[in-house]
């Protein structure tokens, strides 16, 4: 049946992972809930040796062994520093991190296959600046988490202090955003003091555009009597404007009587009223049932071609999608990141079923039948 | 139709906010990486454009803190291995300086491409080691033993520095380092050596810090976060160290090794000691229960000599030592059995012997060791199965009158008659014609001898004259001036020449009493040497024939002989005088250093289960392991609580000093109402709002209503610019300080 991405995110964070049990998963999940905004405290700060602390503490137990056997106070002396002074290297290590706020500010929309951003809120109300503290999303998928690209290393921290960091998904729709790490080994690298802020707010991937040839074959002006042509049409646009004097129609009680086209009135032609229209406007129609693709997410990413497209242009186009009541004309901006999210925010459908909703070229009044499929889909979102 | 242009190449651009990355503190461009440094393609001088140029004192050390950690790792490097200069061989010592000075940046920025770099360098630091391997093995003859082992780890260290180019490849360096000090401890425990491994170790340490600090280019915070570590780590040291049970070895080590030995050496011929009598270093310190025995009775027996080949004295194959665990032999019993009653039982005296690299030990005639580790020699000389490289503390019982070898085997006795067939035939003559005046009675022998001695012109000298190839006859009838070994190796062959059984003892004469008054020490300059003869019905019994010339060398000391004959104890002359002058100033910092040294040595390097059981532990009345395992624990735990603690204290939220009355307030007003506390979300301005709202006391709000004023002048207003010694400020602050007590 329908399954949605971020089921498979949610239910098996660790597939991709053996090493790391489940347990150990859902335990650290346990003492941070999901929220946009995260204050780091003693239950969700870890720490432990890093690896280089490895090689540390087995240069302690060399020198600890060396000092027994020779009975050389002054070598177990040194052991006993050194390991004074690892001790409370966990307290500083884990007092850069301990205390720290994170806020999630917002995250971008993107594409598939290209970067969203996350825009965070780092806050520090400690007297003492933190240093050196990294900040990563730990995404398996990607696995290039110690990359600089995708991890972000702040020397200092006084105050607040706002970072972006990258999100990719290789699929469409919901993205939950993987735990962020913020992870620092200061001051001596020998232990590594970390915490993950899970965040609420999703990342919402459209598919990477598909580019057909639609200029072709479905693209076409639509006069207004082609209004229920199949086709993703171009229709000069009736906007009602003050541009060119587009047409007479008869007056609807309301109007402006500025409007009235009194010449008509005079000759007795009865009271009509003049429209005036914006005459290089033509509506674009992208709908989802006109893509030449057999597939359904094939089609998604035609649709983020068409959209992409439009976008260059300065034309209105209202954008049709299956399961979607939204049958609205727009232009901008604006209105295009609407759309995309739309795009992305469309149910997850197994190919199969993909196949059927082609077959039936479903439109806004498309059967119950269907209807109640998508709404499967949609529930399990 | 105008066709509208959507084809445009762009697609994705317009969409996707431009990839903004972080802004603030992080890498930046002109930081120089690790990495940059290590494969050379920047250098210091890239490192000093970042940094403007200092002229100030102050500002020079920050920018040299605040130094690339590449550099801190090789400046660790230098104050590791230069330490070990005492003890390594010279060319390994070399090769770390070249190696170290080929990790520069510089020196690594001249080749043409990292791989060229990479490749050479790989072929040193192979070649290099093994190299090194071989000239270790050449060096020490060994495969084994302590010093070819930490030479071996420093060839480890200067390998690893050959490939020097990630962060992790510096962490392996600094961790080897810090064992490279470490390894410093197993040469010597001195109170200076301390102090350089101390600075070693706060020196790596920073490297650390610097390492885990990229992107600092002003170093800010560095010293602090080095001090804050360093400093508390100490009192948990002194807790480790207090209370840690110093467990038996794992496994038993070799500690044998090739080096210079000071002290007295395995044989004697007449100019060895001359060097040492200078040498005002300490040789072992004593510590006596009860009185001291009289300085002239202060013989520290070590080595036995019955072997002449008419220059070198050698002792005698015939001194396999028996060891405590055995049944004691003949020899002993029947020696102890001459110990007169009552005298039997006398305390033991203590021991700190310094590191001799030698297998024998020094006790007062005539020693027995208590240690079960400690032989004896059928000569009274006392024995250890391995030579002594670490300070050894050990007690010995001193049986002043008992007689040893009252029966002499005939062995023995054809052992300490052996004379050289021919030379030194004047002495022989001599001997013959004393001892046919004296009626052959070996007593009138030796007093006719030293009557002969002191009646002709002998005189003690430091620096006597060298001697021509017979030694014994140039010595007696020629320069007539010479120090203790030329006295006890004339008069033995004197002795033997006359058919009776003589020998030398060599070991230490004297001593002094330390500044404390608590301790006697014994120096390389109490070295003496004196003669045993064996006479029928008495066994062996010492004669000194050094005192016959200078008796203040045996009743004062050396010291103090050397303080009246003043520069001419050591020959004539400019350099005499010199080195008189040296021998006293070393003297006075001699013993300053000492006072330090001898309770550094004592209660710190030699502090072990026994002192742990005798002081602190007794105080505290611990009585076992698992006692003091807990003492240990919960001292470290407080320890730590304190620490941890005063950390968060230091990093604790600061408020703006306007914030901080209304801070207190929301604490009193949630003393009483949990719902008035103020929370980070809302704001201090709307907090107050808020409470204003939810307040009943119409004071209270008109109070808040002038706090509100003052608050936003103070933060929002023009005051917010003004500094804390503006008085228009401080009289805002002031009048939003009462207003806040006004409230309820």
């Amino acid at each position: 049946m329908a399954l949605t991405r971020q089921h498979q995110r949610a239910d098996s964070p660790s597939s991709s992972r053996p090493k790391n049990p489940v347990r150990l998963e859902r335990w650290f999940t346990k003492r941070a809930p999901r929220a946009d905004s995260a204050q780091l405290n003693l239950r969700n700060v870890y720490i432990f040796f890093s690896r280089e602390g490895a090689l540390f503490a087995l240069l302690l137990l060399i020198t600890f062994i060396a000092g027994i056997n020779y009975a050389n106070n002054l070598v177990l002396g040194l052991c006993f520093y050194l390991a004074s002074v690892w001790v409370i290297s966990f307290h500083l290590t884990f007092a850069h991190v301990m205390g720290l706020k994170v806020a999630l500010i917002e995250v971008t929309m993107a594409e598939v296959g290209q970067p969203a951003w996350a825009t965070i809120k780092i806050i520090s109300h400690s007297g003492k600046p933190r240093r050196q503290l990294r900040f990563g999303f730990d995404d398996n998928s990607q696995n290039k988490l110690r990359t600089p690209e995708t991890t972000v290393r702040l020397t200092k921290i006084v105050g607040e202090q706002t970072i972006k960091l990258p999100i990719t998904s290789d699929q469409r729709g919901k993205f939950i955003l993987p735990r962020l790490i913020i992870s620092t080994v200061y001051p001596l690298g020998i232990m590594r003091a970390w915490s993950y802020v899970y965040f609420a707010t999703p990342a919402w991937f459209y598919p990477a555009p598909l580019a057909f040839d639609w200029q072709d074959h479905y693209v076409s002006v639509r006069d207004t009597d082609a209004a229920q042509s199949d086709c993703i049409s171009q229709i000069n646009q009736i906007t009602q404007g003050q541009g060119d004097f587009e047409q007479l129609d008869d007056y609807i009680e309301g109007e402006s009587l500025a409007r009235v086209s009194w010449a008509h009135v005079a000759r007795g032609q009865g009271m009509l009223s003049k429209h005036f229209a914006d005459p290089t406007a033509h509506e674009l129609r992208l709908d989802y049932a006109d893509m030449p693709a057999a597939q359904y997410e094939q089609k998604m990413a035609q649709l983020v071609f068409a959209l992409q497209k439009s976008a260059s242009s300065d034309h209105a186009f209202k954008l049709l999608l299956p399961n979607d009541e939204t049958d609205e004309l727009g232009q901008g901006q604006a209105f295009i990141q609407a759309s995309l999210l739309r795009i992305a925010q469309a149910p997850y459908i197994d190919t199969h079923i993909d196949r059927h909703i082609d077959r039936h070229r479903h439109r806004q009044d498309a059967g119950g039948n269907q209807s109640s499929r998508y709404h499967q889909g949609a529930l399990n979102e | 139709m105008n066709k509208p242009s959507l084809f445009a190449k762009k697609t994705s651009a317009a969409l996707v906010e431009p990839p903004a990355r972080a802004k603030g503190t992080q890498d930046n461009a002109a930081t120089i990486s690790f990495v940059a440094l290590a494969t050379g393609r920047r250098t210091l001088r890239d490192v000093r454009a970042t940094i403007a140029p200092q002229k100030s004192y102050v500002g020079r050390v920050r920018s040299l803190i605040g130094m690339p950690a590449y550099y801190w790792v090789l400046l660790a490097q230098l104050l590791v291995i230069l330490p070990h200069l005492g003890h390594l061989p010279s060319w390994l010592i070399g090769f770390a300086l070249v190696t170290i000075g080929a990790q520069l940046p510089s020196v690594k920025a001249r080749f043409k491409s990292i791989k060229q770099l990479k490749s050479l360098y790989q072929g040193v630091q192979m070649t290099g080691f093994l190299a090194g391997i071989a000239g270790l093995w050449l060096t020490y003859q060994t495969a084994f033993g302590l010093d070819m082992g930490v030479a071996f780890l420093v060839l480890c260290l200067i390998s690893k520095l050959w490939e020097l180019y990630q962060r992790r490849d510096a962490f392996v360096v600094l961790n080897l380092s810090l064992f490279v000090l470490a390894a410093l401890f197993l040469m010597d425990q001195g109170l200076g050596t301390t102090l350089i491994v101390a600075l070693g170790a706060l020196v790596v340490l920073f490297a650390f810090i610097a390492i885990n600090d990229a992107g600092n280019d002003s170093g800010e915070g560095r010293l602090r976060t080095l001090a804050l570590l360093g400093a508390a780590a100490v009192p948990l040291l002194i807790v480790l160290f207090l209370f840690f049970p110093r467990l038996p070895p794992l496994w038993s080590v070799q500690l044998s090794g090739q080096r210079a030995t000071t002290g007295v050496s395995d044989s004697m011929s007449p100019g060895d000691f001359a060097s040492l009598s200078q040498s005002t270093e300490l040789a072992f310190r004593v510590q006596f229960p009860a009185a001291l025995p009289p300085q002239s009775e202060m013989y520290w027996r070590g080595l036995v000599f019955s072997d002449f080949d008419g220059v070198t004295w050698r002792r005698s194959p015939n001194t396999q030592a028996v060891w405590p665990e055995r049944t004691p032999p003949i020899w002993l019993q029947q020696a102890l059995a001459t110990v007169p009653e009552g005298q039997q039982q006398v305390a033991p005296y203590r021991i700190i012997l310094e590191p001799t690299q030698q297998d024998w030990l020094y006790g007062l005639d005539y020693p027995i060791a208590q240690n079960t580790d400690i032989g004896i020699t059928p000569q009274f000389t006392l024995q250890r199965r391995q030579p002594i490289t670490q300070q050894l503390r050990y007690e010995v019982f001193r049986f002043a009158p008992m007689r040893i070898d009252t029966e002499l085997s005939l062995q023995e006795r054809q052992i300490n008659l052996t004379l050289p067939r021919q030379g030194n035939e004047q002495s022989r003559t001599l001997a013959q014609q004393l001892f046919a005046q004296s009626g052959n009675d070996p007593k009138r022998y030796m007093a006719a001898i030293q009557r002969w001695i002191s009646q002709t012109e002998f005189r003690y000298t430091l620096s006597p004259p060298a001697l021509p190839k017979d030694r014994i006859d140039g010595f007696l009838f020629a320069t007539k001036a010479g120090f203790c070994e030329h006295y006890a190796s004339s008069f033995t062959f004197l002795m033997r020449a006359a058919g009776i059984p003589a020998r030398v003892v060599a070991g230490y004469q004297g001593g002094e009493l330390a500044r404390s008054g608590k301790v006697w020490e014994v120096r390389q300059l109490d070295a003496h040497a004196w003669s045993e003869v064996w006479l029928a019905g008495q066994g062996w019994v010492r004669v000194d024939p050094t005192a016959f010339v200078a008796p203040e060398r045996v009743e004062q000391g050396m010291d103090a002989l050397a303080q009246n004959q003043g520069a001419a104890l050591f020959g004539a002359g400019a350099s005499a005088q010199m080195s008189y002058q040296q021998f006293r100033v070393l003297q006075s910092l001699r013993r300053l250093t000492d006072q330090a040294s001898y309770y550094w040595q004592k209660d710190v390097v030699g502090y072990d289960q026994d002192q742990q059981a005798k002081g602190l532990f007794k105080w505290l009345n611990i009585t076992s392991v698992l006692q003091q395992i807990l003492w240990m624990v919960a001292l470290g735990v407080s320890l730590l609580t304190i620490i941890g603690l005063l950390f968060w204290w230091r990093r604790r939220r600061r408020w703006h000093p306007v914030d901080l009355p209304l801070v207190q307030l929301s604490r009193r007003l949630g003393r009483r109402n949990k719902a008035l506390v103020y929370s980070d979300k809302e704001g201090l301005l709307g907090w107050l709002e808020r409470v204003q709202s939810q307040l009943a006391d119409e004071q209270s709000k008109d109070a808040l209503e002038s706090v509100k004023q003052d608050y936003r002048r103070l933060r929002y207003g023009r005051l917010s610019s003004a500094g804390l010694d503006d008085s228009d400020y401080q009289q805002t602050l002031q009048s939003l300080k009462a207003s806040v007590k006004t409230i309820k």
